[in-house]
């Protein structure tokens, strides 16, 4: 730009130039006639006026010439004016001409610019597109959030509710376990009481009874003595009902002390302890294999004294008496069986069978308070077995409990 | 208190104590008896205190103890003798209704010499009873310091 205005300001200041010279011009036309005069003798006159015309002439001559050298000289500035211009010119046109070199470099430097620039922009748009795309996932990653973290707050929200669910069971277990705790201790010292202040009334009726009996016997007759006997045997049959009862009660809530019971054993050493009672007796035994049981080892030989001394007390009237102890696996299970061939029971009471003091028998045919079989259920069903009976009238009962073996998942 | 007897028993029940001395009397260790109605008693009578302070030094040959007493037990008479030094080696033996596991256990963990479950049967009762009194009144050589049996 600044080369554009230098250009314009030179023409016009050659023309303020050349107005400078035209005024010099008329300046010196003027001065000669100005300065002429009018004389007196004619011939003199005339030559002194030719002389004076020439001199005229030849002064307005040397005038002329000095103006027209003047003149010249002020073309020769002009020209040289004109050349220096020229040259300026030339210079002008050159820093044009490069200013235009350096526009058309500029430009494409601009258009290479722009090209990178445009590139810039196309990648932008791309990377725009992609990021985009990014933010969609983003927003779909969120969204996915705000549903899983919506299903996490609703289990929150269950787990919550089965904590509270769970706390107000424990909290209900608990106390159902102290009211257990204390029926139980409430129970005990029932059954001590019963223990201690039932027998002991018990006690004294035979003691007295019997000191009774003794200092006066001579002089009652039979039906008295009888009376007394009585009496006396009453007691005694109470003071069994007491401890029966005391066992079975005890049967229920003593603590199960688990561990591996040697069946065979155990059952050989109660065959061993009853058989030794019977004696003049013809007994026929046989007992198959029994496998270990886990269990609590007091109550199961409870069990099988039970099963075997009724066993034995059934089949009083036969002779041989046939028992017969086996055993069969089934499922997680251990089926244990006793069977006799004694006197057997009829299946319409079966139901009655395993009930405490219930009994199928009369008290003179066969001795007893009925409590065996009660013992028998209650000790079996706590270790988590069933117990079941079969019986045909006059030919025998087979008797069988059944225990878990103890193996998991068989 | 003027003649020194060789068994102690410790019995609330009048007519418990009345058929044990019958079923002693069959062995005529009846008059070796003296009886309290109380674990209380019982102490003091082995401390010589209270109605029992001027009682000569001697220590029964054994001790009858009920288990289940007004005031003081037979289980917290037996406890107290039993960490005594002095009257630790004195004979005690339960004589009890109590067929229960949890009073066994106990009174043998607290040290007892014997523990004799009185059966409802009199004639097992007189036999246990006699049994009980000829053992630790005349078998049985009573530690230093009891009395003696006068023959």
């Amino acid at each position: 730009m600044g080369a554009v205005s230098e250009a314009h300001r030179g023409p016009r200041a050659q023309d303020d130039r050349a107005q400078e010279g035209d005024r010099g011009t008329e300046k010196q036309a003027g001065e000669p006639g100005s300065g002429r005069s009018v004389s007196g003798d004619r011939g003199q006159d005339d030559a002194r006026s030719t002389t004076s015309a020439i001199l005229n002439i030849l002064e307005d001559a040397a005038g002329e010439k000095a103006h027209v050298e003047a003149t010249q000289k002020a073309v020769l500035n002009i020209l040289e004016d004109s050349a220096e211009e020229k040259a300026r010119l030339a210079d002008t046109h050159r820093a044009a001409l490069n200013i235009l070199e350096d526009a058309a470099g500029e430009r494409a430097r601009v258009e290479g610019t722009q090209k990178a620039v445009l590139n810039i922009l196309d990648d932008f748009a791309e990377e725009k597109a992609r990021l985009a795309d990014t933010q969609r996932a983003a927003l779909n990653i969120l969204e996915d959030f705000d549903i899983e973290k919506n299903k996490v707050e609703s289990v929150n929200v269950e787990l919550r509710n089965e904590i509270a669910e769970r706390t107000r069971a424990e909290e209900a277990l608990r106390i159902a376990n102290t009211a257990v705790e204390r029926a139980n201790k409430e129970l005990e010292a029932f059954s001590y009481s019963v223990s201690h202040d039932l027998r002991a009334p018990l006690r004294h009726v035979d003691g007295f009874v019997n000191l009774l009996t003794k200092s006066v016997a001579p002089q009652l007759d039979e039906k008295h003595r009888r009376w007394l006997d009585m009496v006396s045997e009453s007691a005694k049959q109470m003071g069994r009902l007491i401890d029966d009862l005391l066992v079975f009660s005890r049967m229920g809530r003593s603590e199960l002390k688990t561990e591996r019971v040697d069946s065979e054993r155990l059952v050989g050493e109660v065959v061993r302890d009853l058989g030794e009672q019977e004696t003049g007796r013809s007994i026929e035994w046989e007992i198959g294999a029994l496998p270990p049981v886990p269990g609590d080892p007091p109550m199961l030989r409870l069990v099988w004294v039970n099963l075997i001394s009724n066993a034995l007390k059934y089949t009083r009237p036969k002779s041989p008496a046939r028992i017969e102890i086996s055993s069969r696996a089934e499922g997680s299970e251990v089926i244990f069986c006793v069977r006799d061939n004694g006197v057997g029971f009829d299946m319409q009471y079966v139901h009655r069978l395993f009930g405490v003091f219930q009994r199928l028998h009369g008290a003179t045919e066969f001795e007893g308070t009925g409590i065996g079989l009660a013992n028998v259920r209650r000790i079996v069903s706590r270790h988590g077995g069933r117990t079941w009976a079969e019986s045909t009238p006059g030919e025998g009962a087979i008797f069988y409990f059944s225990l878990p073996n103890g193996k998991e998942g068989s | 208190m003027n003649q020194l007897k060789r068994i102690l028993l410790a019995e609330d029940n009048p007519k418990d104590v009345e058929l044990t001395l019958a079923a002693l009397e069959e062995n005529h260790l009846a008059n070796e008896v003296l009886v309290v109605n109380d674990g209380a008693q019982a102490l003091d009578f082995l401390y010589r205190r209270g109605a029992f302070k001027l009682r000569a030094p001697e220590n029964p040959a054994v001790v009858l103890l009920d288990l289940k007493m007004p005031k003081v037990d037979g289980l917290d008479v037996l406890r107290k003798v039993k960490a005594d030094d002095t009257l630790k080696m004195i004979p005690i033996v339960m004589l009890t209704s109590s067929r229960e596991e949890k009073d066994l256990v106990e009174s043998y963990q607290l040290g007892v010499n014997a523990y004799v479950v009185k059966p409802v049967d009199f004639q097992q009762f007189v036999d246990a009873v006699k049994q009980l009194g000829v053992f630790w009144g005349l078998i049985n050589e009573p530690p230093i310091g009891s009395v003696r049996r006068v023959r």
